[in-house]
């Protein structure tokens, strides 16, 4: 039988295409994960987010009162402090330093901004009894306008503060100069009541030292790290083999609890250091570095490597928080975003853009199918010029679906002896092969097809069409139109452009007296392939997949090839009695 | 030779596969910019009240006005700022009916449509709602034929051509009173999964206040949601009932005042029969947040499918959506806030006065306490303050603050 050229531009045209959309398919999968976030100017009527509470303000003092109404409403003296600690906000050292003692002291710690009277006179600080009543103490003597208060030095509230309740259990030292690094002990200060110091002879007798960035203590742990982003990161996550009482320890060792970051920025260091407040009740947790734009690749791995995972339900927890500091100027509500996805609780299996496990098997299976794709056409065109072209172009498809089994049929199916059939080259196959062989010729296309044009529909909508009859409601469901528009879509293409050439040339009659011949065969074949097919992709997506995947997931992809591979299971018996009855051929 | 022109095929093969494929990207990002629409969202007033009124343990969210409360819901749950925190959809309803609200949220909101809820009204599309859903620009939902905005309840063809002329694809879910849109709502919710869900969730249409907790569990979760009446149960619920292939779990809100012991036997020809038996929201509201249903559903062998209905919430380290249906917005400010239970914090609703917390809530939330534990092991909670101070004071969102709170104020 000769084919007219048209005829094989068409078929090699279309495998072209089949191949084409999936591959595009599959590079507009990281397409989308690697564009950037928008909205940077988008109007809203606020700025919190389902996983985080932003401290809105255009400056400090804006933000400061936001932080300590949070902290304390005073509503009434149960959730009044019973002292504010100012401090010269240009000196971030002096607010750092006192940290530890405000939960001891029921206080919060406030920038001495110019009106920040009005915060002080709205909190009703009680007095405190441990600072001979004062209700609000001027740390290292700063001054503001209308606050009047008992001026005090960082050193003799240290003092002090060593007498109160148990004492600090750790110090931390950190380096005097650089707020990058230092002003992450501020919450651990905050929480834990560990001392802060600045210089190693400070340090309180006879307890254990941590040393924060750069700063080096022999005999201390050290918490380092390339820049104060990473140092924050590692603080976060530490924990101490040997004591358990230092550290947050908010790793992935640590399942269960419930995350809270604040999220700040190094360029203002006062601002950044209301995150102490922020851990004295209510949702302690470690201090992170962001940008404006967006957050730093570090915080955001860490993020996501504490995402929560729920087994049975998402309303079971853990729920992590954050707080933001600042306007958006300071920081970008595309940034606080990214991170309200990265914190949102997802399913155990498949934690969205997270690449969980079942993720990265379906991108190594998808990897793998590629490959060996490439290598195969490559060899054929090679080491097999006499192969039949259809052929060359099935195994190919056939391969770029079943990851890693693509080679090894291959291998299969030509590591044997060749006869000459007049103009043909043929392999001498046993029957299972010949099956197999069939089986690559229909299934890779008509499951690729399927694959394509199950792509092409979800990606423009599937239909539904909503009935109540008592099985019809079936066929008006998305999931089974798809099907059955992947099944036709399949028989059509493959039939007229791949399977009745293949068969005309095995019959030696015409296309066209072919055609009523090769309908049924490829009816059946397809039929097979969709059996396997369906059921698997159903039960994929509808039941073990916790989030039905879309084409814009490598899930998807990663679904639909394992599904191509089952086909080809299923499709291969069907194929091998085809064979036996000598209706099909598998020589080629 | 032979093998050189044999590759030039291979290669051009390759070539025009790869160059479908870059095609293909390039088409995707141009169908994404053709099928949103291009208008800007105009500015929206900023509600400072959101950001005044918080504390650690609580997020104030929306106004005194309805309106805003949905914006501000859909605000805070959808940033819209990558395709990951972008809605599939957005749900309008009718502002003016309570029932008609309650079938959307119930059966329309969860995935796979992941939308929130937006008011209009019969005839008209507030300024605010417009803007929002210009802001949203949701991606269309796959398994619906990307339908973007679905429409349910009494809304009229004028705020249709309206959403329509945005550039949004719609899909109308309109009947003629909400009993029937119940039913349509269940038609389309299971064709949609191929599969009708067999747990269903009872109010009457005549005292739909105490199952309003039933349509937060909904919107987490996605399942059946019918009308009786205070005649009984209504031929079209009989009839949505019994398309369920292995009989119905059906939930009744509200105690024998609500929905008499009559009409629960009427509807016990259909399925078990539980109730949530509490006549006043705020009571109904507690109980359903620590009830859990677990049991038999469908299957046998060795595929069982359990049913679940409930939050059985009773420990620490969960969240509450504390709404007020008393307020200057009414309900109309209370059911918007369904998204919450959907997404996030994955909450139960709590109903509060405005200045009180009923004793039934606050005996909940003691059960709810968390404690201090090792800072990588603590259990927190977090409670949606939904409205304006007209609708919860301030001083009862720091009393809510202080019954969530995990930590004592002072080590004294």
């Amino acid at each position: 039988m000769h084919l007219p050229n048209w005829f094989k531009i068409t078929a090699v045209t279309l495998a072209v295409l089949i191949a084409g959309i999936l591959l595009g398919g599959i590079l507009a999968v990281p397409y989308r994960f690697v564009k950037s976030p928008h909205g940077y100017e988008m109007s809203r009527l606020h700025y919190n987010t389902k996983n985080s509470t932003r401290f809105l303000g255009d400056n400090l003092e804006e933000v400061s009162a936001r932080v300590s109404r949070a902290t304390y409403p005073a509503t009434s003296d149960e959730n009044a402090p019973a002292v504010v600690f100012l401090y010269a906000y240009q000196e971030w050292q002096t607010g750092l330093a006192v940290a530890s003692f405000l939960r001891p002291l029921n206080a919060i710690l406030l920038p001495a901004t110019s009106g920040v009277a009005e915060e002080v006179n709205r909190l009703r600080p009680a007095g405190s009894p441990e600072l001979n009543g004062a209700r609000v103490i001027l740390l290292n003597g700063v001054q503001v306008d209308g606050v009047s208060g008992q001026e005090m030095s960082v050193e003799d509230l240290a003092t002090l503060g060593g007498e109160l309740g148990a004492g600090p259990r750790h110090a931390i030292l950190v380096d005097v100069n650089d707020p990058g690094t230092a002003l992450l002990a501020a919450p651990w200060a905050a929480y834990s009541g560990d001392r802060i110091v600045f210089d190693a002879g400070d340090i309180p007798d006879g307890i254990p030292t941590y040393t924060l960035g750069n700063v080096q203590l022999e005999g201390a742990k050290a918490i380092t790290g390339n820049s104060p982003a990473e140092v924050a990161v590692a603080f976060a996550a530490f924990d101490d083999a040997d004591n358990p009482f230092f550290g947050w320890g908010m790793n992935a060792n640590s399942p269960t609890g419930y995350r809270a970051y604040t999220l700040a920025r190094i360029e203002d260091p006062a601002m950044a250091l209301l995150s102490a407040n922020l851990s004295t009740h209510g949702k302690p947790g470690p201090l992170l570095w962001t940008n404006q734009k967006d957050l730093p690749q570090v915080v955001n791995n860490y993020i996501w490597s504490q995402r929560a995972a729920f087994w049975v339900t998402p309303a079971e927890g853990p729920f992590h928080h954050f707080f933001v500091l600042g306007g958006i100027d300071t920081i970008s509500f595309p940034a606080q975003g990214q991170a309200d996805y990265a914190v949102e609780i997802g399913p155990y299996l498949g934690k969205g853009i997270g690449m969980s496990g079942i993720d990265l098997i379906a991108a190594a299976w998808v990897a793998l199918g590629i490959v060996s794709a490439v290598w195969i056409l490559f060899h054929e065109r090679t080491f097999l010029p006499y192969q039949n072209w259809i052929m060359q172009m099935a195994w190919p498809l056939m391969a770029m679906m079943v990851g890693p089994f693509g080679i090894p049929l291959y291998y299969l199916a030509y590591s044997r002896p060749i006869i000459k059939a007049g103009k043909m080259i043929l392999w001498d196959r046993p029957l299972w092969l010949q099956g197999m062989v069939a089986t690559v010729s229909a299934v890779g296309f008509g499951a690729s097809i399927m694959i394509v044009s199950g792509w092409l529909v979800t990606f423009f909508g599937a239909p539904l069409i909503p009935n109540r009859g008592p099985l019809t409601f079936l066929f008006g469901t998305p999931m089974i139109l798809i099907m059955v528009i992947n099944y036709i879509v399949a028989v059509i293409v493959s039939w007229l452009l791949f399977q009745n050439p293949m068969l005309a040339m095995f019959y030696g009659l015409s296309y066209r007296d072919t055609l009523t011949k090769s309908l049924p065969l490829v009816l059946a074949s397809m039929a097979a392939a969709a059996l396997a097919m369906n059921p698997m992709m159903w039960a994929f997506m509808m039941w073990e997949i916790p989030m039905m995947p879309t084409e814009e997931s490598i899930l998807w992809f990663g679904v639909m090839f394992v599904t191509g591979f089952m086909a080809f299971l299923m499709a291969w018996p069907l194929n091998y009695w085809l064979i036996r009855v000598q209706r099909k051929s598998g020589l080629m | 030779m032979k093998r050189n022109h044999s590759l030039r095929i291979v290669w051009l093969s390759l070539a025009g596969v790869l160059l479908v494929a870059l095609g293909l990207v390039a088409g995707v990002e141009l169908y994404e910019r053709i099928y949103i629409p291009s208008a800007k969202p105009g500015e929206m007033p900023f509600l400072d009240v959101d950001h005044d009124l918080v504390t650690l343990n609580t997020t104030r969210l929306g106004s005194d006005n309805p309106i805003e409360t949905a914006v501000a819901v859909s605000n805070i749950i959808y940033p819209a700022t990558e395709s990951e925190n972008t809605p599939g959809a957005v749900v309008l309803v009718n502002a003016d009916n309570l029932p008609e609200v309650m079938v959307a949220a119930s059966r329309v909101q969860h995935f796979p449509v992941n939308a929130p809820l937006l008011y209009v009204t019969r005839d008209e599309i507030p300024e605010l709602t417009r803007q929002e859903l210009l802001r949203l620009k949701p991606e269309g939902v796959a398994v619906d034929g990307n339908v973007q905005v679905y429409v349910v309840g009494t809304i009229g063809d004028e705020v249709v051509g309206q959403v329509e002329a945005m550039g949004y694809k719609t899909r109308l879910l309109r009947a003629g009173d909400p009993i029937e849109l119940a039913v349509l709502a269940d038609d389309w919710s299971s064709t949609q999964h191929g599969d009708h869900r067999n747990v269903v969730a009872i109010a009457n249409l005549d005292n739909p206040s105490p199952a309003i907790p039933s349509i937060f569990w909904n919107a987490h979760m996605g399942q059946g949601f019918a009308f009786v009446t205070d005649e009984g149960v209504p031929e079209a619920t009989m009839d949505m009932l019994k398309r369920r292939a292995n009989g119905a779990w059906i939930y009744l809100f509200g105690d024998n005042t609500i929905i008499s012991d009559e009409t629960a036997r009427e509807l016990a020809q259909f399925g078990l029969v539980e109730r949530i038996p509490r006549a006043g929201l705020p009571e109904a509201s507690a109980f359903f947040a620590g009830f859990k249903d677990l049991g038999e559903n469908w299957g046998g062998w060795y595929w069982l499918e359990a049913r679940d209905f409930g939050w059985g919430i009773s420990e620490a380290g969960h969240n509450a959506v504390f709404v007020n249906v008393d307020g200057p917005g009414g309900w109309q400010n209370a059911v918007v806030a369904t998204t919450l239970s959907h997404m996030g914090k994955h909450a139960p609703v709590l109903a509060v006065s405005q200045n009180e917390v009923p004793e039934a809530v606050a005996n909940y939330l003691k059960i709810l306490k968390p404690y201090p534990t090792a800072p990588q092991h603590q259990q927190l909670n977090h409670g949606w303050i939904i409205g304006g101070e007209e609708t919860i004071s301030w001083d009862t969102q720091v009393a809510l603050d202080q019954l969530l709170e995990a930590y004592p104020y002072s080590t004294d």
